[in-house]
């Protein structure tokens, strides 16, 4: 898989936050919240598991409104670090940390620290809503609170018999997730390291580039790979009037894309060094 | 995965190879899994634009059966040739660009290899564009038929500046490699001996097998394992593995079906967990091709300037590109028309009505309806077909030398900003353009296109495309009304039909489709020589299937309209055929017409040349013509001319084009759909048209 050494610089810290207000709620159980000085003696990776389950907890009676039930293991935050495994995957940074706002573990100050000592030049702060972190898709109930809601719910049907009250399950879609999050992080790169990464519509005619990925869905990926679109394929630009279908060059083929279809090829450019491009 | 290759799949007819009678799956393949005594079944596959075709024509020339892939609407062309005293049954594969199950063609060609194991499958590559057309060879590898490949136009390759080592890509690859020039049978005989030779000596062949990305490798084994021993036979375990991994829908349907449950969740578990390996295998795939290319090609020199783009500065360019379209459309009409029309005069002035003269003196003895049966029934229906025949043949050898040149590609691009509004791409544009040849083909050629909701939008307008019939009439009929601007007007209602066309498109991909649009992506070949016999083939293949299929219909119907209005009344009034107009004069007079333009457009329905014969007879004229513009012009007002014009045009598909929509769509219920919204346009507009000119008082 090709590497540009640009993106490893970048490091992204998602933090779980709640949406609803912050300062009322803090009344709750104060707990072990463990701090730690940001500056010296950090969490040690190992450790980390056991202040995560009560993070998970913490979190969720954020999230809640009242939570009466014991807490499951499995809670939506579970869902955090899988995003940013993904996160990590498709957009190739140097690292992505997870942390909890305002006050869970790993906190934010320990989520920046972790990723400046992964080499991090610049570092991207990306807010998720905890709300969109229920897995709607899993058949046990993952947070104490949707499973209250349930219940009230049920409550008040029993009260209208002639009327059908609908839960709609909550919506969460991991890949679109993924998507929307890493446009957001694109957005905000800073200009400096973003200048390589763009997709195959900003390329100006004459430019070449590097294909790093193709996004879309399995047939599209699947076409688009037996055309020559994979990860470290080089691709000139051929035609590119800002408008209309573009015509690129790869792999010794003439390939005719439409513009929906280009911009979902992720290329970065060829940074100054004169390469013969071989197969124009 | 494109094919815009008319001369690949689209245009032909590709519908049981002898008979009229529309019947998808009729081929006459048995099923032979291993060669009989002197009998070599060999496979031809290979990518779009690579040349295959052209090999296939040279191999079997005019002696090519064409017919259909059991129980699909895809095209399979089969031949048989003699070589030292052996059969060789070629069959050619539909071109592809991969092996998954994105689409029905590379189903039907995996299928073959996998199921009905030829001998031998012959690999065409362009070594114009080795690097990509190699990647169908990477697929076809882990296949169990052994492979021969065919280096095909290494004369272009030349042009281009790339230089290709056929020895050294031998030694790389492990299989034996023929260089050939199809287009000027070259290297074909050694093609053919090189398979003979491997059919008689499996034991040589020694193939190197392209290698999934390391870092899959690990993954890769471990499916392996879990499904060995239930892959079904003869898909090859391997192979299956590989299939899973890419994410490949019709293997992962059939693999969940024959695994214990266990052993599918734990495949399932590792399929979902690696849900991108199809990059890894793809890239595999590369990286093995970028292998061989470094071992046996030579790189044209940086910044050399290609033949194809200098051609292309023009041909793709937004505006230039597009000027060049319409004035290479209106050359192929200008020619068509000039060279065409005396041929038709001169067809239908000394065989047609000399051939009528003959019977009626043959048998001036004979009872009426016998001659008027045969002299103004039979004569006349295979007269309009005849006649035709040149429009048709100059049109579609235009468009097979567009083709294979490589310019319709450009074509599609260029007119795909105005087929993206109305939900099409720039592909739709070739089979609705054929429309104007012919609807028949238009709607055939609309296999060229991938996604099933663009193509049934393309065969649903397919109609709405002014065929030559409609142009002749209308050609016809206009000057008798609008005396110096008839061309004018003839010209206002091609453009109608074309705007309503448009129209159509984006109201039913907007409602219909909510919108969605199908994916562009389309290879641009190289510019290359024209061979005439692929044209030729093209031509011909054209050319009779639609005398097949329209000309044995326009006859019978011909026959039948003759029989309506003769009996059973002594006068037109009285036949069935008056009976059916008076019926439906109601209607007509919304438009301002009597009966008879009513009963000429349902004879239309048969075939769209009818009409000009029809209103002949009901105007008593006889269907030669003489005479019938002007006694119109004094029935019918030119409001309700052009009422009745617009309405002809816009109406339902003759009936050979029904028949055609029925077989693409498999089925009666989209046919029938294009029937009620043509009915409903057609006499709409014409309604609207002639109320519009009463209520400005013109024309009435």
């Amino acid at each position: 898989m090709f590497h540009p050494p640009t993106s490893k610089a970048i490091s992204v810290v998602l933090v779980a936050c709640s949406p609803t207000s912050i300062e009322g709620e803090i009344h709750g159980p104060s707990g072990d919240r463990e701090r730690t000085d940001p500056i010296a003696g950090s969490q040690s990776p190992a450790s980390l598991p056991a202040n995560l389950a009560f993070a998970k907890s913490y979190a969720s009676f954020l999230a809640g409104l009242s939570s009466v039930h014991p807490v499951s293991r499995h809670a939506s935050s579970g869902r955090l670090e899988d995003l940013a495994r993904d996160i990590l995957k498709r957009g190739d940074y140097g690292s992505v940390e997870v942390s909890y706002y305002p006050d869970g573990t790993p906190s934010l100050e320990e989520a920046i620290q972790r990723a400046i000592i992964h080499g991090a030049q610049q570092i991207v702060v990306t807010p998720i809503p905890l709300a969109l972190l229920y897995n709607s898709a899993c058949k046990r109930p993952v947070t104490p609170w949707l499973d209250h809601l349930r219940q009230r719910i049920t409550q008040v049907q029993s009260g209208y018999p002639d009327i059908q009250i609908i839960y709609a399950t909550p919506p969460y879609d991991h890949e679109r997730l993924v998507d929307l999050i890493l446009s957001k992080i694109r957005e905000s790169e800073p200009a400096t390291l973003n200048a390589g990464i763009c997709n195959l519509n900003d390329l100006a005619s004459g430019e070449t580039a590097l294909v790093r990925a193709v996004a879309g869905g399995a047939h599209f990926r699947g076409r688009m790979a037996s055309l020559g679109f994979t990860p470290g394929a080089r691709v000139k630009m051929l035609q590119n009037y800002g408008h209309g279908a573009v015509i690129v060059s790869l792999r010794g083929t003439r390939v005719a894309l439409g513009r929906g279809e280009a911009c979902k090829v992720e290329v970065s450019r060829d940074t100054g060094r004169q390469e013969p491009d071989l197969r124009g | 995965m494109n094919k815009l290759s008319l001369l690949d799949t689209g245009s032909k007819l590709g519908n049981g190879g002898h008979c009229a009678a529309p019947g998808p799956g009729k081929s006459q393949e048995t099923h032979t899994t291993s060669s009989r005594e002197g009998v070599i079944t060999v496979a031809l596959a290979g990518q779009p634009n690579v040349g295959k075709s052209t090999v296939f024509n040279m191999l079997t020339g005019l002696s090519q059966h064409v017919g259909n892939w059991p129980g699909k609407t895809i095209e399979k062309k089969t031949g048989a040739f003699h070589y030292h005293g052996k059969i060789i049954r070629l069959v050619d594969l539909p071109g592809t660009y991969s092996l998954t199950a994105n689409s029905l063609e590379e189903q039907v060609a995996r299928d073959f290899i996998i199921t009905e194991q030829p001998d031998v499958v012959v690999v065409i590559v362009n070594a114009a564009t080795l690097e990509r057309s190699l990647y169908l060879l990477a697929e076809l590898l882990w296949l169990p038929s052994p492979i021969v490949l065919g280096l095909n136009m290494v004369d272009v390759a030349e042009r281009e500046g790339y230089r290709v080592e056929p020895h050294v890509l031998e030694a790389a690859l492990g299989l034996p490699v023929v260089p050939i020039i199809a287009t000027r049978n070259q290297g074909i005989r050694e093609l053919i001996e090189a398979v003979d030779n491997l059919v008689s000596d499996p034991l040589r062949y020694a193939p190197r097998r392209p290698e999934i990305r390391e870092d899959h490798q690990a993954v890769l084994t471990e499916i392996e394992s879990l499904i060995s021993e239930y892959a079904p036979p003869p898909y090859p375990t391997d192979w299956v593995a590989l299939k899973l991994l890419e994410g490949d829908t019709e293997i992962t349907r059939k693999i969940k079906t024959h695994l214990p449950p266990e052993h599918w969740e734990r495949v399932h578990g590792l399929l979902k967990e690696h849900e991108d390996a199809i990059l890894a295998v793809a890239g595999g795939r590369y990286e093995w091709i970028g292998r061989m290319m470094r071992a046996a090609v030579e790189h044209p020199h940086v910044g050399q300037v290609t033949l194809t783009d200098r051609l292309d500065r023009v041909a793709t360019h937004p505006i230039l590109g597009f000027l060049l379209l319409t004035g290479i459309l209106a050359f192929v009409f200008w020619l068509t028309y000039s060279i065409a029309t005396p041929l038709q005069d001169w067809l239908d002035s000394s065989i047609v009505q000399g051939s009528a003269t003959l019977v009626r003196q043959a048998l001036a003895g004979a009872p009426m309806w016998l001659t008027g049966l045969l002299a103004d029934g039979v004569i006349a229906g295979a007269g309009t077909v005849i006649t035709f025949l040149p429009i048709l043949i100059i049109f579609y050898a235009v468009l097979g030398l567009l083709e294979d040149v490589g310019y319709m590609a450009r074509a599609a691009y260029v007119m795909d900003r105005f087929m993206h509004a109305m939900g099409l791409h720039g592909k739709s544009f070739l089979p609705l353009f054929l429309g104007f040849g012919c609807n028949v083909p238009a709607v055939a050629g609309a296999r060229i296109i991938d996604s099933p909701r663009a193509r049934l939008l393309t065969i649903q307008l397919a109609p709405l495309v002014p065929c030559t019939a409609r142009l002749a009439v209308i050609a016809f009929v206009t000057p008798a009304f609008f005396g110096r601007s008839a061309a004018l007007v003839a010209w206002g209602l091609v453009l109608l039909n074309l705007m309503i066309l448009a129209v159509a498109g984006i109201l039913i991909n907007r409602f219909a489709f909510r919108g969605a649009r199908a994916a562009f992506i389309m290879e641009l070949p190289l510019y290359h020589i024209p061979n005439t016999r692929t044209i030729g083939l093209f031509v011909w293949q054209n050319t009779t299937a639609f005398l097949r299929k329209a000309g044995s219909i326009i006859l019978l119907v011909s026959v039948i309209i003759w029989i309506l209005s003769a009996f059973p009344g002594p006068t037109l009034e009285d036949s069935l055929i008056g009976r059916l107009g008076l019926l439906l004069e109601p209607v007509g007079r919304l438009m301002g017409m009597d009966w008879q333009p009513m009963v000429a457009l349902v004879t239309s329905f048969t075939a769209k040349e009818n009409a000009i014969a029809t209103l002949g007879v009901l105007y008593g004229t006889g269907e030669d013509g003489a005479g019938l513009a002007e006694t119109m012009a004094r029935h019918i007002s030119p409001a309700a001319a052009l009422a009745f014009l617009a309405t002809y045009m816009l109406f339902i598909p003759c009936v050979p084009t029904l028949a055609t929509i029925r077989q693409e769509m498999g089925g009666w219920r989209w046919a029938l759909f294009n029937v009620g919204l043509l009915l409903a346009v057609s006499l709409g507009v014409g309604v609207l048209i002639y109320q519009g000119a009463a209520l400005v008082g013109w024309g009435v």
